[in-house]
């Protein structure tokens, strides 16, 4: 089998990422399964699946070079208890390695050729590589690193790679203690120490001011300073404590137990901060493309992050987000992640849980929908993906955009598509999900009959106005004729029915303008989708109107003309994001605006059926500094006890993220921030990273 | 500047004509597609399916087609040094790399490399752990063996990575690569723009310095980017 190489993790462009080579020596071909099962399980199944590596996977390139030995097995050398060489049995390898099982000659060393023979193979397959992995076809413990390789045997587990990792690419210290004394200064590495000053400590903004300094005193020692808290964890809980860097005293390290010590435990706190402020750049992570969603269905919203070719998906526990999944590059199935990736989050299979439909229609010769659901471990996987096209649509294109809705009311949600761009006329389609798939069921060329002519710039909004369980659509249109529009179109289930067309106005309205923009929500919690418009460009003064559905038309409930009681004045850039804040089964608004005011403002307007009342918060949210940049999610991370009838949830909370920071607001009864989290998610047991 | 002078809105209960502007109004049925781009493009004509469906694959191919990101020409050089029993530091290697190259926006580790040409920083990267060995810990042995056995090499060599662009457009004999070593790392060390040895005079102590890059030594596609450059520079 001629030599090759695999990339089995394809995370970037190598100049943007850090890139891994694996070598395999002294497998012949009838091993390479062997060697290829080892990489899987050991490197991407083990290291890269556990903690920091497992969370960070996107920084990272991964190659598996395949070198084909000629023979079985590496060459094997003894040495006699002097260090002279007692025996050497020379092998037909590719790298010509030889294991000698020696702790004093680190295990194994380079036979006559190696040095080239490694060089020749990472200048042909692996050109950029940051770090070698080196596996040697040799089933006893060993291994030796160093200089920017890390050379293992077939019998070394993976938390032992994952320590050497530590040293190899982290650039961290031994924790743990051997023997004597250390009497030198100042360690460079980042987790070990001889300073006992607290106020000087390079790890103490980690440590609670509770936390007796130092922590534990004498040989190698455990928390023995007072008594150790019953919630400390000996992993994650900061500290200072004697012994580490081999030896027993002199010297502290940060907590008791850490991965530089013992090989088992997750990397400490700071070994882990250590290797993620390092890695940062290369993860392409960013808080920009953030979406709210309940994958595992109790109630409280959890968030996917998408960065570039990778996501990730944190837990709500009613007051924090821990990570569950990480995916880079793909989920099986298989979806390949790509920048210009939407997400449309739904329950597609009515299980009570989210799914995920995924759109692209730039990155790819072809557009492509995908139907991400539930792996049974907390992850995603595909479960369906239409390439180019789903039969009856005609083609995907790049300007489709889908809404979710359940329009046939079986309680699986199903996705509209509307494309005014593309084509010489507009489309709409109704994609019914079948649980695990989807099925185009209905396609409306150039019109919904009644309306008179789908336009380029329709802009459709999802609502079951009709109060049957059937979500139904609004479509505005202000740009494309001589008046503005609104329809109302009812979904049957298998088709769209205009019930109502307003043409330039709604009665009490005062007249449709172009830059009406609309939010759908039941504001009077009768089951029916409502409108609310709001419009700050067209008139003299902003306007925001509430608009009741009867079901089959809409009827003014009540017209803001310059402000809603409690918000200080509307203004013209207010956006708005419909939710249920109170929990009262009433869609609520939350208010933003930080265009027309000195500083920024953060509002709740409060539906009482037909009319609105208002509160707000300026600049601040907690620590969170509101600004120009944020974007926010309506969600519900508290969950438990807010859920309005109807099966329909509350969203009293926010998410609100930007491109490094992602923060849990709280929405009722008053703005407060939960938890806050800089570049990464990550709740420290005391500290912060910033 | 003008200001906008917009209209108030009828109160609610007043008659509205609503205020039409250009173009056609809606009529009861739609118009006829236009042509845009001019060709009339339109979808296949839609056709009624069957509810039933064909079981998925359990893992569909590969999706295919994927756009190029990177702009023809975009790279880096990848040149190796061999740092010598003498401290003396020299090129012996270089390649060139098809790549976006990111600035690394921070410094960590044991070691750190500096690319410059007089006070412009070329490019700088960490290295986590350099010129040193060490056997894996024997869990079963002795005492003595119960912790790494560590190896110093008396020769290392490490690899630099430099903006192709700005390699080809420096003056080369003016060009310095500096390895330090991390005497005391600091939590946070942010690369700045001035130049490492400004920044942290305290933290990092210079182990060995490369001064020019021999242009022989270059990859070829930078060289014919500097021959470019050169030839245009005389025009």
């Amino acid at each position: 089998m001629p030599d090759s190489v695999t990339q089995i993790r394809n995370a970037g462009p190598v100049g943007s990422k850090r890139n891994l080579a694996i070598l395999g020596d002294g497998f012949a071909d009838a091993d390479q399964t062997t060697y290829n099962n080892w990489v899987q399980n050991t490197v991407l199944g083990g290291v890269f699946a556990n903690d920091y590596f497992y969370e960070d996977g996107s920084a990272w390139n991964i190659f598996r070079v395949n070198l084909t030995s000629n023979t079985s097995g590496v060459s094997q050398r003894t040495y006699n208890a002097d260090g002279t060489i007692a025996s050497t049995t020379l092998k037909d390898t590719a790298l010509g390695m030889i294991f000698s099982g020696s702790w004093s000659h680190c295990w194994m060393e380079y036979g006559t050729g190696t040095e080239t023979a490694i060089q020749n193979a990472l200048k042909k397959w692996v050109p950029d590589y940051d770090f070698v992995l080196i596996i040697l076809n040799e089933p006893g413990y060993g291994g030796c690193g160093g200089g920017g390789r890390a050379h293992v045997t077939t019998g070394d587990g993976w938390t032992v790679i994952a320590h050497e990792f530590g040293h190899g690419l982290g650039g961290l210290a031994d924790e743990y203690c051997n023997s004597g004394a250390y009497t030198s200064g100042e360690p460079g590495a980042v987790d070990l120490t001889v300073n006992t000053d607290r106020s000087t400590l390079k790890w103490g903004n980690f440590v609670d001011p509770t936390t007796p300094i130092p922590t534990g005193s004498g040989n190698c020692s455990d928390y023995n300073q007072g008594t150790k808290p019953a919630t400390w964890d000996d992993n994650q809980d900061v500290g200072l404590f004697e012994g580490g860097g081999t030896k027993n005293t002199g010297i502290y390290r940060p907590v008791i137990n850490c991965r530089m010590n013992s090989n088992t435990p997750p990397y400490c706190t700071i070994c882990y901060t250590s290797f993620k402020r390092q890695y940062d750049t290369y993860t392409g992570h960013t808080f920009l493309r953030c979406y709210a969603s309940d994958f595992n269905g109790d109630g409280r919203s959890d968030v996917l992050v998408h960065s570039g070719n990778s996501i990730q998906t944190f837990r709500s526990n009613g007051s924090q987000l821990d990570l569950i999944f990480s995916a880079v590059e793909r989920v099986p199935g298989s979806w390949q992640f790509q920048p210009n990736d939407q997400f449309f989050i739904g329950d597609f299979n009515g299980d009570g849980k989210d799914e995920v439909a995924v759109f692209n229609g730039v990155d790819w010769i072809m557009p492509y929908l995908g139907l991400l659901e539930d792996d049974g471990s907390g992850g995603l996987r595909l479960t369906a993906r239409y390439d180019g096209d789903i039969p009856g649509w005609g083609g995907f294109a790049k300007n489709d955009l889908f809404y979710v809705g359940d329009f046939n009311g079986d309680g699986k949600q199903d996705l509209f598509v509307f494309n005014g761009a593309d084509w010489s006329m507009p489309y709409v389609g109704m994609l019914r999900s079948n649980g695990s798939s989807f099925t185009c069921i209905e396609r409306f060329d150039g019109d919904i009959p009644g309306w008179g002519g789908l336009a380029k710039n329709d802009k459709l909004y999802v609502g079951d106005y009709s109060g049957n369980g059937k979500a139904d659509l609004f479509i505005f249109n202000g740009d494309d004729w001589s008046m503005a529009y609104v329809g109302m179109f009812r979904s049957t289930g298998t088709d769209l029915q205009m019930t109502a067309r307003y043409d330039g106005d709604i009665p009490g309205w005062g007249g449709l303008a172009r830059h009406d923009k609309l939010y759908v929500g039941d504001f009077n919690g009768d089951g029916k989708a409502d409108l609310y418009i709001f419009n700050g460009d067209d008139w003299s003064m902003p306007y925001l109107g509430m608009f009741r559905s009867t079901g089959t038309g809409l009827q003014m409930a009540h017209r803001y003309d310059g402000d809603v009681p409690g918000w200080g004045g509307m203004a013209r850039h207010d956006q708005f994001f419909p939710a249920d804040i109170n929990g009262d089964g009433k869609t609520d608004l939350f208010a933003w605006n930080f265009e027309d005011w000195v500083t920024e403002y953060l509002g709740r307007m409060i539906s009482g059926g037909s009319s609105l009342t208002a509160s707000f918060i300026g600049d601040w949210v907690g620590e969170w500094n509101l600004g120009a940049v944020d974007r926010f999610e309506p969600c519900n991370f508290q969950g438990g006890t807010i859920r309005p009838p109807r099966g329909a949830r509350g969203k009293p909370d926010l998410f609100v993220h930007n491109q490094d920071w992602f923060g849990m607001i709280r929405g009722n009864p008053g703005f407060a921030l939960q938890k806050i989290y800089y570049r990464w998610i990550h709740n420290y047991r005391y500290g912060r990273n910033w | 500047m003008s200001e906008r002078s917009l209209p108030e809105k009828p109160a609610t209960d007043a008659p509205v004509s609503p205020a039409k502007g250009k173009g056609a109004s809606k009529g009861k049925v739609a118009p006829r597609p236009q042509r845009i781009r001019g060709t009339l493009r339109l979808k296949t004509k839609a056709t009624k399916l069957a509810t039933s469906q064909a079981a998925a694959p359990e893992r569909y191919a590969d999706q295919t087609g994927l756009k190029r990101t990177t702009s023809r020409g975009e790279g880096y050089v990848r040149l190796r040094v061999r740092v010598g029993e003498d401290g003396g530091a020299s090129v012996v290697d270089s390649h060139f790399v098809e790549s976006t190259l990111v600035q690394p926006s921070a410094i960590f580790g044991n070691f750190v490399y500096e690319v410059t040409e007089g006070d412009k920083r070329l490019h700088l990267d960490s290295i986590p752990d350099l010129g040193v060995f060490r056997s894996f810990v024997n869990p079963e042995g002795p005492l003595e063996e119960r912790q790494h056995h560590m190896y110093e090499l008396k020769t290392y060599e490490f690899d630099v990575r430099v903006p192709a662009r700005d390699i080809a457009a420096a003056v080369l004999s003016k060009v310095v690569i500096t390895l330090y070593r991390m005497k005391e790392a600091r939590a946070a060390m942010p690369a700045g723009i001035q130049p490492l040895h400004v920044q942290y005079q305290r933290e990092l102590r210079e182990v060995a310095r490369v001064e020019g890059v021999p242009a022989k030594i270059l990859p070829e596609a930078v060289q014919r980017l500097r021959g470019n450059q050169k030839l245009s520079g005389r025009k």
